[in-house]
């Protein structure tokens, strides 16, 4: 994969990320206290587990580099 | 008895005139804790899902691991901080200056941990789109709206504001 469609492609998927957190995230101001309570626990628990996602994709061992035919 | 009816009425109402407003101000650092938690989630998220779709390299995906990891501690500590705001002002009715402090305190190194993310971001190879320099600066500049809100409870409270 070259360097400027990687580039392209990341930039691409971080604008999403971001964009779809402002969505929520402007949502947040109007939630009651119960609500805000309950999806700030969600969120939180997705964050924890995207990080131990992260951990477990690290953790695998590098696939062997294939032979030059 | 007159006295005793006069006091009460008094204490009843600094207590209902200053627990709305110590309550709203936890209800907006929770709010804060909530919108940047959302954006940390949805990054990793996308930076997961592009390692294993070999968008981004191994190297890349633990740089950014690694400021990551320093930003969720900082926002662990800084949610312990809200609830011990919180257990403060369900006891007292009140918030303490010096809890707000704190919790400002906590709040500044958490957008100073994601401040960092957004630099390291900035010196991956795909950073060289002007796409993703106007994406990281919004992320900045969402940070530092916080630090502004910060500011904002700092001065409701008659403490000094010495943000930018």
């Amino acid at each position: 994969m070259s360097d400027i469609f990687r580039g392209f492609e990341i930039a691409r998927r971080v604008a999403e990320a971001i964009a779809a957190g402002r969505i929520e995230a402007a949502a947040v101001g109007d939630m009651t206290d119960e609500q805000l309570a309950e999806f700030d626990k969600d969120v939180y628990a997705e964050y924890l587990a995207s990080q131990k996602e992260r951990e477990d994709l690290l953790a695998e061992p590098t696939p062997p580099e294939k032979p030059e035919e | 008895m007159k006295q005793f009816l006069i006091a009460l009425i008094v204490l009843g109402s600094l207590i209902l005139t200053g627990c709305p407003k110590a309550k709203k101000t936890v209800r907006e650092f929770k709010e804060k804790s909530a919108e940047v938690t959302i954006y940390a989630r949805n990054l990793n998220q996308a930076f997961n899902k592009a390692f294993i779709d070999g968008v981004i390299t191994r190297d890349e995906l633990r740089l950014y691991g690694t400021v990551d990891t320093a930003f969720g501690k900082a926002l662990a500590a800084y949610r312990a901080g809200i609830e011990a705001a919180e257990k403060v002002v369900n006891e007292t009715g009140e918030l303490p200056k010096d809890t707000i402090l704190k919790v400002d305190r906590l709040l500044d190194s958490v957008v100073t941990a994601f401040l960092d993310l957004t630099v390291k971001l900035g010196v991956m190879s795909f950073a060289q789109s002007e796409t993703v320099r106007t994406i990281l600066r919004g992320i900045q500049m969402l940070l530092l709206s916080l630090k502004a809100f910060v500011a904002d409870a700092r001065g409701a409270y008659g403490l000094e504001v010495n943000y930018v």
